[in-house]
């Protein structure tokens, strides 16, 4: 099932995401090279605390409307013409508690942001519940490049989806036929969500600063299947727009049989020319599936054009989208679904969806725009994103998928990324540049125990073991350090234009033994880096560098630092503490003894392990580099590498 | 001083029934409420770091007003009522009088600190009727009063509870919210003697006792605590004064150039749509009204939800100190300031 399974739901608006981004740049970090000026905003020369440095990280909804309902039927009601009350009505996030939270796993991964603690409740004009839910902790994926004028008056161009559950299902009073059909469809009170986003602002234009907008799509769920990815199909965009931009990189479909119809999401993907999802493109797009008399399965990536004679594919059907506005997205949320033929059906059972344009230049034939892997193979990990403490496990779920079906006994090998360095910096001249350098990522390699290759149950799931385990400060001065784990299905056709940049990525916290008397000097380090890097709270709530101010606010911090960790009020905000760290603070807090004079810098010291010592970038390095990106597709990749909320 | 228009004292008085006094105890609610978003606009005014001492001091007043806000929700619990909270009209209209409060009287509004806002609006808001004075009035003078001050309306409610509530007060005892105050400010409300009790609290807390600057904990009561900033400096014990006290202790400085020049009683309305000024207000509003909805939860039968508000108390500071910030968009020399307008429909 899926947002993608109907009976499914469409709302559309706008999202504040207020980002914190001093911690953007991973060396301002480093308390002893730390320049109050990285907590200024940007200036013209000089990047500073970058485009928030006061954010708060707040993530909400805001001005959004229930605008499209389809049924299993292939009906669709929109509020014009549309009857069902749940048309038109309101759409926001929790209105009696706090709002959730946007942030990231650690300073070396911001590709991936998570929202924390986000709830939606769909409401009528005078405040009446149609259903309510909270949306489980979710990491964003599909970064894929949207407007075509390059993020002219909102700073950049990308867009990104969140797939999640909702969980905690209300289903209100008001008596909506398309909701009741939809609580009786999906499983465990539990529903299915996207939320795609684009347009997102870093500049102070139009009054969105911090903001952007967001195509929300509820839909069934089943309890087999993944929480934070679609467990459907994929169409991989491969045509080379301009200068190695791809747009309609990554939609996820859906092939319902029951139904007969394929549903497409191109809300994610489709271009547009600004930041508000105005479409300019006229291009006239098909869907079609391969058909078995084409046996040269397009491959690779492409540049110039593949064409497609008439015998290769069979049309389905066009993609009904209009142009010189924003209005198809925002009341479509860009949901296609079109009716299949019963030969279309068998054909979309193992053979490729594809998106085509006609060729003006060879006429009767066609142009590939988009095409789902080569064997059909979806194969991803759900929740991506984990934190992990020495001497805890975690099991991460990874599932493969062929054509749409689970794929029983799939072998996936798992790697950990070879030691990187260089990421998640910022500037590297000028006066204000940090100075401290920035740490290598993945290694020690033995910081985590994780078996190499595992395969898929009938469900075409396999769990991932990881085992954190103890590790000093490789990264000097930042706690923990961050893992890219890369997943590889086995004995399946090699596709660069699928599977993009996922792997699996694991923050591993120190290894640190709570003292039995921590002092101020144990606390501090840790305190002062966090009012460094957040100056929402050292300048506006307490100077966390200061003792005595830290004191003064000591029972609220108690409260704080021991919330669960998915109570809106838990610190820091981030989750990036290690629990021994957090629970030092909250002794100290009890039992504030001072700190000797010993200074800071020795004490760290003393704690690190022998770091490993940088690595010359040898020849094997950059080898081996190459080669994992070559895999992933990065080189294609890299260009559009950017974390809309972080990007320079 | 607020002067309480008469008709409320009467009708205080003329109750014959405990559940008469209820539309008294949610007034009460409400005033203890009104005077929190007057105070939090002159705290939001201040520069990150500067005025310490006089921020300080405003936001110990916040915290006890409440305090008495909780007291009189609880009170009102307790006698089996309920406070209604997340309603439009809850929060008063700014500048206006204070809610019961006499038109022509005190005009409380949303502004930047300063000696005079000080001296004028929050002085002005807890001057009790004589300050260091406090006539003794019987229900039975035949007296007429034009109008009352907060404490002599408490003392009409205090009367009535007395005399009509039976011992045990009749409200279910798991509504009370008795959390994150000292035990002996914020407690149960479960006989009359606690309600009469409570009452004290917030009259003392407000006006001081009748022969000291200080309330039952020892602190100075609130007038004092904003003549402190007005005089610039501290009221410290003084035997050499016949009173026992004079503002001769350490220095309180408020300094003008550490105040962000607030347009006052800013609405939404003000500012241009679509701008990122009119955005952060509207923001500020919505997080203002999740409190009060949190709030209402919390005082209609759920006390434990009192520490997700905490929670929600920060947001709302964070949203203000980022509204006060901003220029206001046409209005040159001028930052915007909250405007705690109540948004039923939270987007």
């Amino acid at each position: 099932m899926s947002y993608l399974q109907t009976p499914n739901l469409v709302f559309t608006g706008d999202f504040l995401a207020d980002v914190s981004t001093v911690n953007n740049d991973v060396r301002h970090y480093d308390n002893s090279s730390f320049d109050p000026i990285f907590q200024e905003p940007q200036g013209a020369s000089s990047l500073n605390g970058w485009w928030n440095p006061e954010g708060g990280s707040v993530f909400n909804l805001q001005n959004c409307t229930v605008q499209q309902i389809c049924l299993p039927d292939g009906s669709c009601q929109r509020i014009a013409g549309g009857t069902d009350p749940v048309l038109g009505q309101l759409v926001g996030g929790p209105d009696r508690r706090a709002t959730g939270k946007m942030l990231d796993i650690d300073p070396q991964w911001q590709m991936s942001s998570e929202l924390w603690c986000v709830g939606i409740r769909i409401y009528t004009g005078d405040n009446k519940l149609l259903l309510s839910g909270d949306i489980d902790i979710s990491g964003f994926r599909d970064l894929q490049s949207r407007q075509t004028d390059g993020g002219k008056r909102n700073g950049q161009p990308m867009g990104g989806g969140w797939t999640s559950v909702l969980t905690n299902v209300q289903w209100g009073d008001v008596d909506s036929p398309f909701l009741s059909v939809l609580r009786k469809t999906t499983e465990s009170d539990t529903l299915s969500i996207q939320l795609n986003m684009y347009g997102y602002y870093y500049a102070h234009n139009d009054g969105r600063f911090a903001m952007g907008r967001i195509i929300g799509t509820i839909g069934p769920w089943k309890a087999t299947e993944p929480r934070t990815f679609a467990p459907n199909r994929r169409l991989y965009g491969i045509m080379d727009w301009s200068e190695g931009s791809t747009y309609l990189q990554y939609s996820n479909f859906l092939v319902d049989k029951a139904a007969a119809r394929v549903n497409v999401d191109l809300g994610a993907s489709i271009p547009i020319a600004d930041s508000l999802g105005t479409i300019t493109d006229t291009t006239p797009y098909y869907l079609g599936v391969l058909t078995a008399a084409s046996d040269a399965s397009p491959s690779g990536n492409s540049w110039p054009a593949v064409y497609l004679q008439p015998a290769d594919l069979e049309v389905i059907g066009p993609v009904d989208y209009t142009t010189g506005n924003a209005d198809w997205l925002n009341t479509t949320g860009g949901f296609i679904s079109l009716p299949l033929t019963a030969g279309q059906l068998t054909l979309l059972a193992d053979h490729q969806l594809v998106l085509v344009t006609p060729s003006t230049n060879q006429p009767g034939q066609y142009i590939l725009v988009c095409r789902e892997s080569i064997g059909g193979y979806n194969i991803r990990a759900d929740r991506h994103n984990q934190r992990l403490e020495a001497g805890l496990m975690a099991g991460i779920d990874v599932y493969a998928y062929q054509w749409g079906e689970p794929l029983n006994n799939a072998s996936i090998g798992f790697a950990i990324q070879p030691p990187t360095p260089a990421f998640f910096g910022g500037q590297t001249k000028g006066p204000h540049a940090p100075t401290a350098s920035i740490p290598y990522i993945n290694t020690p390699s033995d910081g985590l125990t994780l078996p190499a290759q595992l395969s898929t149950d009938a469900t075409g799931k396999c769990t991932l073991p990881v085992t954190g385990n103890r590790i000093g400060t490789p990264r000097d001065y930042l706690d923990g350090q961050m893992y890219y784990i890369s997943y590889t299905p086995d004995n399946i056709p090699a596709d660069a234009a699928a599977y993009g940049m996922d792997a699996i990525y694991v923050s591993l916290r120190t290894y640190y033994e709570v003292p039995d008397a921590p002092t101020w000097d144990d606390v501090s380090p840790v305190l002062t880096q966090f009012g460094n890097v957040y100056p929402v709270m050292s300048k506006h709530i307490v100077d966390l560098g200061s003792e005595a101010a830290v004191l003064s606010k000591k029972d609220i911090l108690i409260y704080a630092f021991t919330r669960d960790i998915h109570d809106p009020f838990y610190m820091p905000v981030t989750r990036d503490l290690s629990d021994a760290m957090r629970q030092t603070i909250v002794k100290w807090l009890h039992n504030p003894l001072p700190g000797k004079s010993q200074p800071v810098a020795a004490v760290r010291a003393a704690d690190t392990q022998a770091a490993q010592a940088p690595l010359e970038e040898s020849q094997e390095i950059k080898k081996v580099q190459e080669l994992t990106m070559a895999k992933n597709g990065a080189s294609r990749f890299k260009a559009l590498a950017v974390n809309p909320f972080t990007r320079l | 001083m607020v002067k309480i228009q008469k008709k409320y004292i009467d009708a205080v008085r003329n109750a014959s029934t405990l559940s008469d006094l209820f539309i008294h105890l949610q007034n009460a609610i409400k005033l203890e409420h009104a005077t929190i978003p007057a105070y939090l606009s002159g705290l939001m005014s201040i520069r990150p770091g500067a005025n310490a001492a006089v921020a300080e001091i405003i936001h110990s007043v916040v915290i006890e007003e409440m305090l008495h806000m909780s007291i009189a929700c609880n009170i009102l619990n307790a006698l089996g009522g309920a406070p209604d909270i997340n309603v439009p009209g809850f929060i008063p209209g700014y500048p206006g009088p204070l809610p019961m409060g006499i038109d022509s009287d005190l005009k409380v509004g949303l502004e930047a600190v300063s000696l005079a806002v000080v001296n004028k609006t929050y002085m002005g808001i807890e001057e009790p009727e004589h300050p260091l004075e406090f006539p003794v009035k019987s229900l039975r003078a035949t007296e007429e009063l034009s109008f009352a001050t907060i404490g002599l309306f408490y003392q009409f409610i205090k009367e009535q509870i007395d005399r009509l509530a039976p011992h045990r007060l009749p409200g279910d005892p798991a509504k009370q919210m008795a959390e994150y105050f000292p035990a002996d400010q914020l407690f149960p409300i479960i006989y009359k003697q606690d309600a009469i009790k409570a009452i004290d609290i917030i009259v003392e807390q407000g006006e001081g006792t009748t022969t000291a600057p200080l309330d039952q904990q020892h602190e100075l009561a609130h007038y004092y605590r904003f003549a402190e900033i007005y005089y610039g400096k501290r009221l410290v014990a003084d035997p050499s004064e016949p009173l026992g006290y004079s503002y001769s202790g350490d220095a309180v400085v408020l300094d003008p150039a550490g105040v962000y020049p607030l347009w006052p009683n800013t609405k939404l309305a003000d500012l241009p749509a679509g701008s990122e000024a009119w955005q952060a207000a509207s923001e500020f509003n919505q997080a203002y009204s999740r409190l009060l909805n949190a709030l209402h939860v919390t005082f209609n039968g759920k006390p434990d939800n009192i520490s997700d508000t905490l929670g929600m108390m920060y947001d709302v500071k964070l949203c203000g100190s980022k509204l006060t910030a901003l220029p206001f968009p046409g209005k040159s020399g001028y930052n915007v300031g909250p405007g705690f307008e109540y948004t039923p429909l939270l987007p």
